[in-house]
């Protein structure tokens, strides 16, 4: 695990705010040269310990219908089912789970009919998949996007 | 689905997508690229901002600030507006998202936990014991195979 150290924690606090605010900003602000700020995020970053980048709204980008799939699959095919329903562009998460299901997915779509057929034609069909309990989202009432799994 | 989404134009989508790519692209080389003035590029990126369309942001690795653990609950609800049950549920620091869904469980959320018993506890001290949260059913992440994570609800309600 990366440590991170008051510098760091300073630098990441004002680009949480703004991420488009420049090395020499972030410098200027915290008086320290841009070289250590430009450093401090080359480390940053390739340790995947942040991501500096955008993040867009799935609904305001055309993406208006989202559904999260609970799925049983047959357990030696799991990673394989996993790995077929990750390359599908609709799919937005993709984890192995422990409990009543071992498959969680997350599918957005444009339409609610390209919603119901990726998950009828593309999804079930999977050699596989045994059950799929699908429920479509109405709301958000929180998302952390700020705080994710960088892979 | 908003009702007073601003339509974006051309050049809003082309900032968009350049934005994707490359977070940190200068406003400079946008403003050249699409033969405007950089005070346009800078306050068309504040506009997507302000209108939640796109948020250009440090986000952070949830291993990396020491949460091991992660996982899903499907949480039933009775005998309380839902509403008020979701309103005492997002004040848990460990819940990362929490989603309203058509059908029984009305809602899943995605929580996060630093070792076993720290996850336990938020499971069974925080969670189980919001008034009108009857049951939650858990699924433990162990793995996860795809996460998009430059898509976000920018304007949670």
């Amino acid at each position: 695990m990366i440590q991170t150290d008051e510098t760091d924690e300073a630098i990441i606090r004002l680009l949480q705010v703004d991420g488009r605010m420049s090395n020499r900003e972030v410098a200027r602000q915290l008086d320290l040269s841009e070289g250590t700020v430009r450093q401090r995020l080359k480390r940053l970053q390739e340790t995947k310990a942040i991501r500096l980048g955008a993040v867009v709204d799935a609904v305001r980008i055309g993406l208006t219908f989202s559904c999260y799939l609970q799925i049983v699959a047959a357990a030696p095919k799991l990673r394989k089912v996993a790995k077929t329903i990750a390359e599908l562009e609709a799919a937005a998460f993709v984890g192995i789970t422990l409990g009543e299901h071992n498959l969680i997915v997350m599918v957005n779509a444009r339409a609610r009919d390209d919603l119901a057929n990726i998950i009828q034609n593309q999804i079930t069909p999977i050699d596989g998949v045994l059950h799929v309990d699908a429920f479509e989202l109405i709301s958000n009432y929180k998302h952390r996007y700020d705080i994710v799994r960088i892979r | 689905m908003r009702s007073d989404s601003r339509p974006l134009d051309d050049l809003d989508n082309a900032i968009i997508a350049e934005l994707r790519a490359d977070g940190r692209v200068p406003n400079k080389m946008l403003a050249e690229k699409y033969k405007v003035s950089e005070a346009t590029i800078s306050s068309r990126i504040h506009a997507l901002a302000d209108s939640n369309v796109l948020r250009v942001i440090a986000q952070r690795d949830v291993r990396a600030l020491g949460y091991d653990f992660m996982g899903f609950a499907n949480i039933f609800v009775s005998g309380r507006p839902l509403r008020d049950v979701a309103r005492d549920i997002v004040k848990i620091e460990e819940v990362a998202s929490l989603s309203r869904v058509m059908g029984d469980p009305p809602l899943i959320a995605q929580l996060k936990g630093r070792a076993r018993h720290h996850f336990l506890s938020v499971i069974a001290e925080q969670l189980s014991t919001i008034r009108g949260v009857t049951r939650v059913n858990m699924h433990l992440t162990l793995e996860i195979v795809r996460f998009n994570i430059d898509l976000g609800a920018l304007e949670p309600e």
